[in-house]
């Protein structure tokens, strides 16, 4: 009896996770990037992949992007490798500025990201900003980024923070409204060497090799 | 164990980077008996005993520090 009821999972598990469904994922071109991205943090799986390609749920970002996440204007983003602004639910990344997100960044979920404000004397224009976050930065959930923020490399952001100012300095810690540091330490050495700059075996810039990056940015990108 | 004199040493570090004087430290202390050794705190004091005892950690050792005994041992390991 306990076999039959576990026998809906296994072929749930085969058909997703099997040695066939990898296999036809590598050899289709559209779903290469799939294979490659596999294990990593912000890997692509197949719902992303079926939502943004077939269903058309934001088909223009060249990254994965959950289903309940929303981008305004993605050719205005730049996406480092294995980082993915809204891969996690409920995100709002608005590019009417510039979005710079460098490698390694995990952005959770709830996150905003804006980059341009109302002018205050006449709300109909936008006053565009540029938004640049370094490398291996973790933004936790329900942040909100303000237009011309800076961040360097190594910025924790608390849950929960409201970043108005830039930190660019980077290795620190920062939380609260408006965003201050709690913790700071770019400024020892010993302390900032023992921080891990890893790499993938396949660097994918969202659905897009890294080696072939660059020509895609010239192509399609304003950023 | 209370005459070691690389326990007697990191009690110093201890009192001088949670910036407590009068702070008991045994073996045992950890997060939860010591105010003020958050996830934060836990890098300054892992950077001072490594400049007090010339050691290295790796990563698997800073994981694996949950209580001042656990640091005497790193060190130790470290030394010999």
């Amino acid at each position: 009896m306990r076999n039959i009821l576990k026998l809906p999972g296994k072929i749930y598990r085969f058909i997703f996770y099997g040695p066939v469904f990898w296999f036809t994922m590598r050899i289709i071109p559209f779903t290469r990037a799939v294979y490659y991205t596999r294990g990593n943090e912000s890997g692509i799986t197949f719902a992303n992949w079926f939502y943004q390609k077939v269903l058309g749920i934001n088909r223009s970002c060249y990254w994965p992007v959950h289903f309940t996440s929303t981008v305004r204007s993605p050719n205005n983003i730049y996406v480092g490798i294995d980082a993915a602004p809204g891969v996690s639910p409920g995100c709002y990344i608005q590019a009417v500025g510039k979005i710079y997100i460098g490698d390694y960044t995990q952005i959770a979920p709830n996150v905003g990201i804006l980059s341009s404000n109302h002018f205050m004397l006449d709300v109909r224009r936008h006053v565009p900003g540029v938004v640049r976050i370094g490398a291996y930065c973790r933004i936790g959930m329900g942040s909100i980024i303000h237009p011309g923020v800076t961040l360097g490399d190594f910025t924790t952001v608390a849950a929960g923070s409201i970043v108005t100012k830039s930190f660019p300095n980077g290795y620190c810690v920062i939380s609260g409204n408006p965003a201050s540091i709690v913790a700071d330490y770019s400024g020892i050495e010993s302390i900032k060497e023992k921080f891990i700059r890893y790499r993938n075996i396949n660097e994918y810039n969202g659905y897009i090799p890294h080696s072939k990056f660059e020509e895609f940015r010239a192509k399609r990108l304003h950023v | 164990m209370q005459h070691d004199p690389i326990f007697e040493r990191i009690i110093l570090i201890c009192k001088e980077v949670f910036k407590q004087d009068d702070l008991l430290v045994t073996e045992s202390s950890d997060k939860n008996s010591i105010s003020g050794w958050d996830s934060i705190s836990n890098l300054f004091f892992i950077d001072s005993v490594e400049k007090a005892f010339q050691v290295k950690f790796d990563l698997d050792d800073i994981m694996g520090i949950q209580n001042v005994g656990d640091m005497v041992s790193a060190v130790k390991k470290h030394q010999s």
